[in-house]
């Protein structure tokens, strides 16, 4: 029996389950990473000024924001609300996270992650921190195109059915 | 099969740009809003100054040039704190100085403590105008109950500059 990978693919991504599982596992990732800048917006602010990509004037909203933004898509995602809506911000976060990571690598700035804490003794920002964020970042796109994909099916089904019974049409 | 999907899942993504708008507004709402009764308040725009540092942090310690810092570390009350590197402090710092880095705050705060009382006056500095971690160590003391916190305004650049006395421990003055 061959062994096709693009039908083990195609299966996963009708499978109910791991879409569920994808979306509650990437919605506790967001919501764990936001709490701790949720409760210590002050030391996520300085973290993010460390990383020297945004003007100073504008850290302390950018950092409120951000924190709150993830808590909300997290919840969001965890309760299979606007689901699409969530998937496309998950992913557009995560790059951002990416891009500021590489950055700051490139720079040689910063010394904290800021990933899941705000702490400056701890989340010391290494390259696992960007395979973190790799690894996240497809989750994510996988999440977006389950979640795309399932509408795409539903929009294409009914005019391939239209099709046909045009081709039987006498 | 590729041509049709990708169009369609563009067209699907931008119908989703308006729920994608209202769960970032909401967000910034949420997080105007708990700003607004957290006990650490950030002003939202920081005009001047250094992002993180609370309200009523921000309005209770004042910064002072180098010649007024004299005059604070010539009096044996004032406890002069350097806030940058271990590293950096062991190669010179201002005369009386002792080191509390920003970098490893918690691991050096116990030791802090035991030699210096709440109600001393500190003197905080840090490499230049814009290294901002005299702000920051000075906001984690008083968070700890440190009330009479002074920053140097420019930090040891600013102390070089005017030609102040600087101290380099015996082990580097060989060097």
């Amino acid at each position: 029996m061959r062994i096709s990978v693009r039908r083990i693919w195609r299966r996963l991504g009708r499978e109910r389950t791991v879409h569920t599982a994808l979306r509650i596992g990437i919605g506790l990732v967001f919501v764990y990473a936001s709490l701790d800048k949720v409760i210590h917006p002050d030391q996520f602010a300085e973290v993010m000024q460390d990383y020297e990509i945004l003007p100073k004037t504008v850290v302390n909203g950018a950092a409120l924001w951000l924190a709150w933004l993830e808590l909300v898509i997290g919840i969001f995602l965890i309760a299979g609300v606007w689901v699409r809506a969530a998937a496309l911000m998950v992913t557009g976060l995560t790059v951002v996270f990416i891009v500021g990571l590489s950055i700051a690598f490139t720079r040689g700035v910063g010394l904290h992650c800021g990933c899941f804490s705000t702490d400056p003794g701890g989340d010391v920002r290494t390259w696992t921190s960007l395979w973190q964020e790799g690894l996240l970042l497809l989750a994510c796109l996988w999440l977006a195109i389950q979640a795309f994909g399932e509408l795409t099916r539903r929009k294409q089904g009914p005019q391939k059915i239209e099709t046909n019974s045009e081709a039987v049409r006498p | 099969m590729l041509k049709k999907t990708v169009p369609l899942l563009v067209v699907l993504s931008v119908r989703e740009l308006p729920r994608v708008a209202t769960v970032a507004v909401v967000s910034l709402a949420i997080a105007i809003a708990a700003n607004a009764v957290h006990p650490m308040q950030l002003p939202l725009l920081t005009a001047k100054g250094q992002p993180g540092l609370p309200r009523w942090v921000a309005s209770r310690f004042h910064a002072v040039d180098a010649e007024e810092a004299m005059r604070l570390v010539e009096n044996p009350k004032v406890m002069v704190v350097d806030t940058r590197d271990t590293d950096d402090f062991s190669q010179q710092h201002i005369p009386g100085a002792i080191s509390l880095p920003y970098h490893g705050f918690d691991e050096h705060y116990s030791q802090f403590t035991a030699s210096v009382s709440k109600e001393r006056p500190l003197l905080l500095y840090c490499y230049g105008t814009d290294c901002g971690l005299a702000a920051r160590v000075a906001k984690r003391l008083m968070i700890k109950g440190y009330t009479k916190v002074t920053i140097l305004r420019g930090g040891i650049k600013a102390w070089e500059a005017a030609h102040l006395p600087l101290e380099t421990p015996a082990v580097h003055k060989g060097e």
